[in-house]
């Protein structure tokens, strides 16, 4: 019995799961990597994932991104919840803070994209409901516009001012201090 | 145009999940974004941001500048009070200290309170005025009924949203355009009164008083300190500069009662200065400068019902402050609620002491500062709008 049961657990452990993006190029990844999706994890717990999960929405240059992102998260988790039930002595807090540093440094080098690809990701982060890299990149976009007036936020982001004359003045009423 | 930033800018949510990450203490990048565009605005100025917006910093408003009232000696006390910025936000009618008449005596749940300070023997009017940064409206009230011919007379007062009296009917997130409530309490030599103004109303209510030990007899408000909320009672000091008649007088908002606490016990005969404080679990507490060396209380629940004093930390200000190690003398000037930062100042300057982290740094030179009122507030565009 118990030999089966950890053959059961390891076969979890390596279940693949294939992703097919909308160009239809396909990507195997493990079961923790693809579940930092909220949308994969139910259709996985619906079992409607036999022959792949076809990903309309997403081309497979932003795929092999986003499964670059959730492999190294889903490492991350694996790896916290190891620490936090087993060990708790200095050494494995430094480990651990070495680990969340080398985490930041991998957000950090990820975010090194165009404004497109920068899009393309927050879309697809929340088609595919990933919360963490949702976080990172509109975060992203939200330090992008410190210090930039309305005039610039709106060449950045390619948005046409359709406010009327009133709207604006009205705005600018209250917040005129904003602006000096 | 790029087909994934046309995307992104058609879908409300997504657009809201990159507005709502800006940070709380910038609020002038919240107003650029709402001169973006239409969309834009919508989801700046709607109900549902500006209360998503609020929860996300749970419930501690960012300090967006600090009022300030100086020293009432010479050479001092000529010089203006005002409103200092520590982040991109201005007020909207902060020239209304120009004249000198009026100081800003309280702030609480984004209102600011102005008043004529209160001096020793002056029985002239309070001329109270209720006063929103954000908004730059200010409110007058009617004078408070007080007993001005009662021997050694003084008075303070405070504004704090009108929910305060039930203890967690209000997080006070986006309540600064409610009704209010302004407390005034009053010391005589025998006696302790608290009047209550309520927006809703519009009326000064009927005393709340008590009479006083004979031991308690010269307890009196020597100058307005702001006061503290400490749960649902609020707590004000009698005397910033240590003496040993220094008493805290207490007014519970939901039993209407009020009467004294004694301070801290004394642990040297150098005591500089005193300030109120809340612990972290909402309760009061009181910090104490004696020599370089800042004492934490905090009142905590005796054994028989009776609350007692206890000392929760200290804290040797020469090794905490980054330049020299030299003892010298701070005097505590103001508190920030929720944040836990004290005020102090010093012959070159005043610092802001970190109770969390326990760093302290310089945050301007000058003198002659004799209390900060933080200014706490979210400001997000669209607060003056009618409501939708």
């Amino acid at each position: 019995m118990a030999s089966a049961g950890s053959g059961d657990e390891k076969a979890a452990a390596a279940a693949m799961i294939t992703l097919i993006s909308s160009d239809n190029e396909k990507f195997e990844v493990t079961e923790a990597t693809a579940t930092l999706s909220q949308t994969i994890r139910h259709m996985i717990e619906d079992g409607c994932t036999d022959g792949g999960v076809p990903l309309p929405n997403v081309t497979s240059k932003i795929l092999a991104r986003v499964i670059e992102y959730c492999k190294k998260h889903a490492t991350a988790a694996a790896g916290e919840e190891g620490s936090s039930s087993s060990f708790s002595d200095a050494a494995f807090l430094e480990v651990d803070r070495a680990f969340l540093e080398e985490l930041e440094e991998f957000d950090d080098a990820f975010l090194e994209v165009d404004r497109a690809t920068l899009f393309d990701l927050i879309l697809a982060a929340n088609y595919l409901d990933i919360k963490g890299l949702l976080n990172l990149t509109c975060q992203k976009v939200a330090d992008s516009v410190k210090g930039k007036t309305p005039e610039q936020i709106r060449e950045m982001y390619n948005i046409v001012n359709d406010l009327t004359p009133e709207e604006e003045a009205e705005i600018r009423r209250e917040t005129q201090w904003a602006f000096e | 145009m790029d087909p994934a930033a046309a995307a992104f800018a058609e879908v409300d949510e997504l657009v809201e999940e990159v507005l709502i990450r800006f940070p709380p203490h910038d609020p002038a990048r919240l107003a650029c974004a709402a001169l973006v565009c239409k969309r834009w605005c919508r989801i700046l100025t709607g109900a549902g941001f500006r209360r998503r917006f609020r929860e996300r910093y749970r419930a501690v408003p960012p300090m967006l500048g600090f009022l300030h009232r100086p020293l009432p000696v010479p050479p001092y006390d000529g010089a203006q009070c005002g409103f200092t910025r520590t982040t991109s936000f201005r007020p909207r009618g902060a020239g209304l200290f120009e004249d000198g008449a009026r100081q800003p005596l309280d702030c609480r749940h984004g209102r600011v309170l102005i008043g004529r300070p209160p001096k020793v023997r002056d029985k002239s009017d309070c001329c109270l005025a209720v006063w929103d940064p954000v908004t730059g409206e200010k409110l007058e009230l009617p004078e408070p009924p007080l007993c001005r011919e009662m021997p050694m007379f003084r008075w303070n007062a405070a504004v704090l949203c009108a929910t305060s009296s039930r203890e967690g009917a209000c997080d006070h997130l986006d309540c600064h355009r409610g009704h209010f409530l302004v407390v005034v309490v009053v010391t005589t030599l025998q006696v302790l009164y608290a009047y209550v103004y309520s927006s809703e109303d519009g009326e000064w209510s009927e005393p709340t008083y008590a009479l006083k030990s004979l031991h308690d007899a010269v307890v009196c408000f020597e100058l307005s300190e702001p006061s503290v909320l400490a749960g649902n009672a609020l707590c004000f000091i009698s005397a910033n500069m240590m003496v040993s008649n220094g008493r805290i007088i207490k007014y519970d908002l939901g039993a209407s009662e009020i009467g004294l606490i004694e301070l801290p016990p004394s642990t040297s005969c150098y005591r500089d200065s005193a300030m109120l404080t809340t612990t972290e679990s909402g309760g009061l507490g009181c910090a104490i400068v004696e020599h370089s060396k800042l004492g934490l209380w905090s009142r905590v629940a005796g054994l028989n019902g009776h609350s007692a004093w206890a000392q929760s930390r200290v804290i040797e200000l020469e090794k905490i402050i980054p330049d020299d190690g030299i003892p010298m003398s701070y005097r505590l000037v103001g508190f920030a609620h929720g944040l836990d930062v004290l005020f102090a100042m010093r012959f070159d300057g005043l610092f802001i002491i970190d109770l969390k982290s326990g760093q302290m740094k310089k945050l301007c030179e000058g003198q002659g500062i004799y209390t900060i009122i933080p200014y706490m507030s979210f400001c997000t565009p669209g607060i003056s709008f009618p409501r939708t």
